[in-house]
């Protein structure tokens, strides 16, 4: 059985509906049923009310996670003053532009990652780019930020919108593409083909999406068992090692502490 | 994902044409092989290039496809039919839907202002395409797209219609809507959200009105088959309706007398020959 490696899970809600069957508990029964090791976590509080005590939670969550499989991850929401002083101990960032309804191109957002860079953060990004355009405007702030982290290219739905990301993706080796809205015959298959292996991560929205199906579209790429657990895990493993946690110093050295 | 060959499923809409990542997706071979891995052995597919463009050299691409039949996996075409071309949409209409190699006409949003299939849209389609008594599939990617399609239903009885896409993101506002008329059917495509199928279920009492579909290659059909597979609620019986049961009902393809239910609106049609039959 491969290691797998989810880098986007969810807990909480989705309003306005019942939170049932979307607390930490739920998500680990789930992550255990389909053998998935370990996943990077948010709450729905943060990316629908509040960031910051959305983060909180996540945190919460994961540290009382006694296995460890639970890792927290954090929304960066350029909207709120500051965003960067709420991502303390998290493994991941989050920029979620189409979920949360603001632009891509975003001064908040430019602003917000210079903030980052000049605190030599270099905590890996997730960067949901649903849209045409939405990779190419992040890889251009991105770039003129000086941003040193990894970034996945999450959300990358369509033909069009697949081309975008990997000709993005191409320009960088730090820059993956993650598989969780790629559900296209083929289209897996065809980011690790452009790419490499090595740069395409498994993710599955879970449990808001069916992490059958998420797992079943990588299975199904042809990769062969080894790129199959790069996908899975080896690369996310070597992201997420590759930036240590957010320390409440880098959000000091911010200048937001 | 691959169900093996213990399971048999009706992929009631797929497209017909490449994209970028399924460069083979207009080769009969390729896309059999395709569907084959992942355990369809039955499958409806509707021209890309009629649906955005060219609805003439679309279905006639899909005629040559589909025409021969095949042992390993039946593909089976739908004939896009724009309401706006009427006297090709005729035309074609005489010239293949006599045969069972065409299940039925499928209707789409205008493809460059997205504006949904309506009941006065179709008024004309309907009255040229009464005579051929088969079920007829509309897109319907939104709620609003689901609520002219249920409106259709109710506007003509007689008539079985399937809506694919099932609301998309709206899905639940989407059920809701379809829930009332019985000559509307919904396939499973769209989201992928387990809750979507579980919301279903119980808002239509039962799966007596779903249908797999999946939209490939858009959406490959193993995620559509994983999200069913991972509905707690559904009993193997349940599942076995929704893959192939309820399409081998809608579409004729078991004998009238082998049902077991009340029989359709339109029940007592001719029948065609059994999905299995060599």
């Amino acid at each position: 059985m491969p290691d797998i490696l989810d880098l986007f899970t969810l807990i909480g809600p989705v309003p306005p509906h019942a939170p049932t069957g979307s607390g930490p508990q739920e998500l680990r029964e789930l992550l255990t049923r389909y053998g998935v090791s370990g996943a990077v976590t948010i709450s729905t509080r943060s990316i629908y009310y509040d960031a910051a005590t959305g983060n909180e939670e996540a945190r919460t969550v994961c540290a009382s996670d006694g296995g460890g499989a639970l890792l927290p991850g954090a929304v960066l929401d350029p909207r709120q003053p500051r965003p960067e002083t709420t991502i303390t101990g998290s493994r991941l960032l989050y920029l979620m532009p189409t979920t949360q309804g603001w632009p891509t191109a975003f001064a908040p957002v430019d602003l917000l990652l210079r903030h980052l860079a000049a605190a030599n953060v270099s905590i890996p990004l997730w960067w949901e780019v649903h849209g045409c355009g939405d990779a190419t405007a992040a890889a251009n702030l991105l770039r003129a930020a000086n941003y040193t982290g990894a970034v996945i290219l999450g959300g990358v739905t369509g033909s069009a919108g697949l081309v975008e990301a990997i000709t993005v993706a191409g320009t960088s080796d730090r820059i993956f593409i993650a598989t969780d809205s790629l559900r296209g015959v083929g289209q897996v298959e065809l980011a690790a083909r452009a790419l490499g292996p090595q740069r395409v991560v498994f993710a599955s929205g879970a449990p808001a999406v069916s992490l059958r199906s998420a797992l079943a579209l990588v299975r199904l790429a042809n990769l062969g068992p080894e790129n199959e657990e790069m996908v899975f895990s080896g690369n996310a493993r070597r992201i997420l090692g590759s930036g240590s946690p957010a320390t409440a110093t880098a959000a000091a050295a911010a200048g937001v502490a | 994902m691959s169900n093996g060959n213990s399971l048999t499923v009706i992929d009631v809409h797929c497209g017909w044409g490449r994209t970028v990542a399924a460069r083979g997706w207009e080769d009969p071979a390729q896309v059999r092989a395709a569907l084959t891995a992942r355990g369809i052995r039955t499958a409806f597919v509707a021209s890309d290039l009629a649906r955005r463009y060219d609805p003439i050299a679309g279905n006639e691409a899909v005629a040559a496809a589909v025409m021969q039949e095949n042992a390993d996996v039946d593909l089976r075409g739908w004939l896009v039919v724009h309401p706006s071309r009427m006297h090709d949409a005729n035309e074609q209409m005489r010239r293949y839907l006599f045969s069972d190699r065409f299940v039925g006409i499928a209707l789409y949003p205008d493809p460059i202002t997205e504006y949904p299939v309506t009941s006065r849209d179709i008024a004309e389609v309907i009255a040229s395409y009464r005579r051929y008594s088969k079920p007829i599939l509309i897109e319907t990617p939104s709620a609003a797209a689901m609520a002219e399609a249920a409106q259709i239903a109710q506007d003509y009885i007689g008539l079985r219609f399937i809506a694919t896409g099932m609301g998309g993101d709206e899905w639940r506002e989407a059920v809701l809507m379809a829930a009332k008329p019985l000559n509307l059917f919904l396939d499973i495509s769209g989201s992928l959200s387990t809750e979507k199928l579980e919301h279903a279920l119980t808002v239509l009492g039962g799966p007596r009105k779903l249908l797999f579909g999946s939209g490939a290659p858009d959406t490959d059909p193993a995620a559509v088959l994983g999200m069913l597979f991972d509905v707690p609620m559904l009993s193997p019986e349940d599942r076995a309706r929704i893959l192939h049961g309820n399409a081998e009902r809608l579409f004729r393809l078991i004998d009238v007398e082998d049902e077991e239910e009340a029989p359709h609106p339109n029940a007592g049609g001719p029948s065609l020959r059994p999905l299995n039959a060599a």
